[in-house]
């Protein structure tokens, strides 16, 4: 049960990470490559991003809150008042540290999507590097601040690795929610924005792939003594899952690249992309959970 | 749609199932290396207990807890960590134990947020 409970206060967290992060990338690099005429303006595509990031964003200090306690049920001495080790794990640890930091920017990130919702560009400016900055979260709490050598790359790579699957995870989220929301929106419903949203996306998302397997390899080399530890040790055996279940996101996502995407116009295309690219999300997040496992796992490299 | 979204929900739920509970209790690379008095030993009133961890942990988190057979949790000094090994703590105790068996329970974390418990029993004989 305990397990269970770990597993799924890492998954609220990275997924609310991901999501916020993807909505601020979405910002920045999808939507003002996507093509605008009369019926859709960059207000409208940016009012979308903005609700999914402040959804996303109103998420994490909870999320937080209960990676918190998560800690502190582990981290508990049973023989001294619970204030004395809060207190302790808060101020005397640099993960308490970090977490200290992690909640103002997921408070600061909350503000300012709540700004960004309301049309005001400023927030964005705010909500940007506040998510940025959570992303770096868990190199912070995790495997990477243990490394004794190389701490620095290692932090750096697993910062990349959330930034990256926060651009691809949160930018598929935020263009499935603007598709939803347009066909919700336009009289009829039959017509769809992905043959204008996908085209703007698919390049960003192969970058964050790219960057996704660059930093993962080097993680895995970092923290798997060898190819016989992907199943002797707990830590590789949930990794090679990890790994079985990412290639099936990839294959996924390659299929709606190669195949759906160029039927994208016709109205089977757009329904079949649709469908596919929602089926990709909700694997996505069987991943971010197999992932929020193998954070809890010690490598035995060591 | 609903049999294209079946698959992942099954997948996680399957793998919120099977995720073992002791996962964070197992193959640690960040744990006790050796201890004084060794576990299960037999020795006359140690003048402290002293852990040796195979990494340096998080300042302050280390924990080292001297209990009698009543259960009840012997006064100790206050953890210190040594000066030329940073490995390496200990507790002194403030008087000498009476002949019994003794826990010593002790926690620890990694810089990496990972904590590591566990506990041993010593003997003290009569002198």
């Amino acid at each position: 049960m305990s397990g269970t409970f770990n597993a799924i206060t890492g998954w609220l967290l990275f997924a609310s990470i991901a999501l916020s992060g993807g909505a601020a990338i979405a910002r920045a690099v999808i939507l003002p490559r996507v093509l605008k005429d009369e019926g859709l303006s960059s207000e409208w595509l940016v009012g979308g991003a903005a609700r999914i990031g402040s959804a996303a964003a109103l998420v994490l200090p909870v999320a937080l809150g209960l990676f918190f306690v998560r800690q502190l049920l582990e981290f508990r001495d049973p023989y001294a008042p619970w204030s004395e080790d809060a207190r302790l794990l808060l101020t005397g640890t640099a993960w308490g540290r970090t977490w200290l930091w992690g909640v103002a920017a997921s408070l600061v990130a909350s503000f300012a999507f709540l700004l960004a919702r309301s049309g005001r560009q400023a927030g964005w400016w705010v909500a940007a590097p506040a998510v940025l900055a959570l992303g770096a979260f868990p190199a912070f709490t995790g495997h990477a601040a243990g490394e004794e050598e190389l701490r620095l790359l290692a932090l750096a790579a697993d910062t990349l690795h959330v930034w990256a699957a926060s651009g691809w995870m949160g930018g598929l989220a935020v263009v499935l929610y603007l598709e939803w929301r347009w066909r919700r929106e336009t009289p009829g419903g039959g017509n769809s924005l992905l043959p204008r949203l996908v085209p703007a996306f698919s390049p960003v998302a192969m970058a964050c792939v790219a960057t996704l397997v660059l930093t993962g390899s080097y993680a895995a080399w970092l923290h798997v003594d060898s190819f016989a530890a992907l199943v002797s040790t707990v830590y590789g055996r949930t990794l090679t899952l990890k790994l079985i279940l990412v290639a099936a996101v990839l294959g996924l996502g390659a299929l709606n690249f190669r195949v759906l995407t160029p039927k994208l116009g016709e109205q089977s295309g757009n329904d079949a992309l649709r469908k596919a690219a929602s089926v990709e999300l909700l694997l996505a997040q069987v991943v971010l959970f197999a992932t929020a496992i193998l954070v809890r796992t010690s490598p035995m490299d060591h | 749609m609903i049999r294209r979204t079946l698959l992942p929900l099954t997948l996680l739920v399957g793998l919120a199932a099977a995720t073992p509970s002791n996962v964070v209790d197992t193959e640690f690379h960040f744990a006790l290396s050796k201890s004084m008095p060794i576990a299960d030993s037999s020795v006359e009133s140690p003048p402290e207990i002293r852990l040796w961890f195979t990494e340096v942990p998080d300042a302050g988190t280390t924990s080292i807890r001297l209990i009698g057979a009543d259960e009840q949790v012997i006064h100790t000094g206050d953890v210190t960590q040594d000066t030329d090994d940073r490995q390496s703590f200990s507790v002194a105790l403030e008087s000498a134990l009476s002949s019994g068996t003794y826990k010593v329970a002790w926690r620890a974390m990694g810089s990496d947020g990972h904590v590591v418990r566990d506990d041993y029993e010593f003997t003290v004989v009569a002198q």
